[in-house]
């Protein structure tokens, strides 16, 4: 995918935040010199092609009394496919991952109660293959802040 | 700290923003309070550190991030919080977490580093080590994502 030099300036700004007023998209173009069609027609294209994974509201799920846990999975090769499926039909896991690790599959959660995190580890540990599963609770966050700088 | 209109707020924008000249008054309109009401309780909700942000996450490796790890650290308690906020104050690190270990993986320091490359990614990792003066640590890339998502707040199933 090619970006020119106006899509980088327009994602970095847009990166940091959309301005909370009545014109949010007329403020961004006059910090880029361009017209609000052009900063909303470029976005909208942005986020048709995926460079943009998801434009809108970023809340702090443990504000709102949530509780996150990394899960860690060591199963065989071959049931690997059939435990990550089962993992992300939970709505509450955000991020699941294949990793190089002796612990092979790695996944987040996100729940308002320990029944939820107990529930999912049962049925992941009763799947055909499952060797092994670690949780570790978030006991403290000192940062979170998904933003890539485009040179 | 919520009250029954933050929620019904939380609830709607959470979802895909209106791509329009007007858009909180759109979202406000279906909310059913005013346009002037919802900005500033959204605000008020950011100044608070609810809402961590309004505005886009981009897909990284389209960015340019190809490199992209996980990284977990065992640093002993009395300096987790100094080697936390170093970490936190890297541009190249999106997350920095502590977690209750366990018995069998006993790292507490769970960061995640980005590059352009693998090798730059696990050079900066590298330098991290060096420069902080810990060496128990592993670091882990994604062989194969299966999902990646924001989770529905305030959901009847969360």
């Amino acid at each position: 995918m090619q970006l020119t030099q106006f899509d980088k300036q327009l994602l970095n700004i847009i990166q940091t935040g959309l301005p909370l007023t009545p014109a949010p998209f007329a403020d961004i173009a006059v910090q880029l010199g361009c017209d609000e069609k052009t900063v909303i027609d470029r976005l909208a294209a942005l986020r048709t092609q995926g460079v943009i994974r998801r434009f809108g509201a970023f809340f702090d799920a443990e504000s709102l009394g949530y509780k996150g846990w990394l899960v860690a999975v060591r199963v065989a090769a071959e049931s690997l496919r059939n435990v990550a499926l089962a993992v992300n039909s939970w709505p509450q896991v955000t991020h699941n991952d294949e990793r190089d690790n002796e612990y092979n599959l790695w996944f987040t959660l996100q729940a308002r109660d320990e029944s939820t995190i107990t529930a999912l580890l049962f049925e992941v540990e009763g799947m055909p293959g499952v060797e092994e599963v670690i949780a570790m609770p978030t006991t403290d966050r000192y940062k979170v802040n998904v933003e890539f700088k485009i040179e | 700290m919520t009250d029954i209109v933050d929620q019904q707020i939380i609830r709607r924008v959470q979802g895909e923003f209106p791509l329009m000249p007007d858009p909180y008054r759109m979202l406000a309109e279906e909310i059913g309070i005013s346009e002037e009401a919802l900005l500033e309780r959204l605000r008020r909700m950011k100044a608070m550190g609810m809402l961590r942000k309004m505005g886009a996450v981009l897909q990284h490796r389209v960015a340019g991030f190809h490199g992209n790890a996980l990284c977990c650290w065992r640093i002993p308690l009395d300096k987790v919080d100094e080697v936390a906020a170093r970490m936190s104050a890297c541009s190249f690190i999106s997350h920095v977490y502590l977690r209750q270990p366990h018995e069998k993986w006993p790292y507490n320091l769970y960061t995640v580093f980005h590059s352009p490359t693998r090798e730059e990614c696990q050079e900066r990792v590298e330098t991290m080590a060096k420069d902080i003066g810990m060496t128990e640590y592993r670091m882990m890339f994604s062989r194969k994502n299966w999902k990646r998502s924001q989770l529905a707040l305030l959901q009847e199933t969360t």
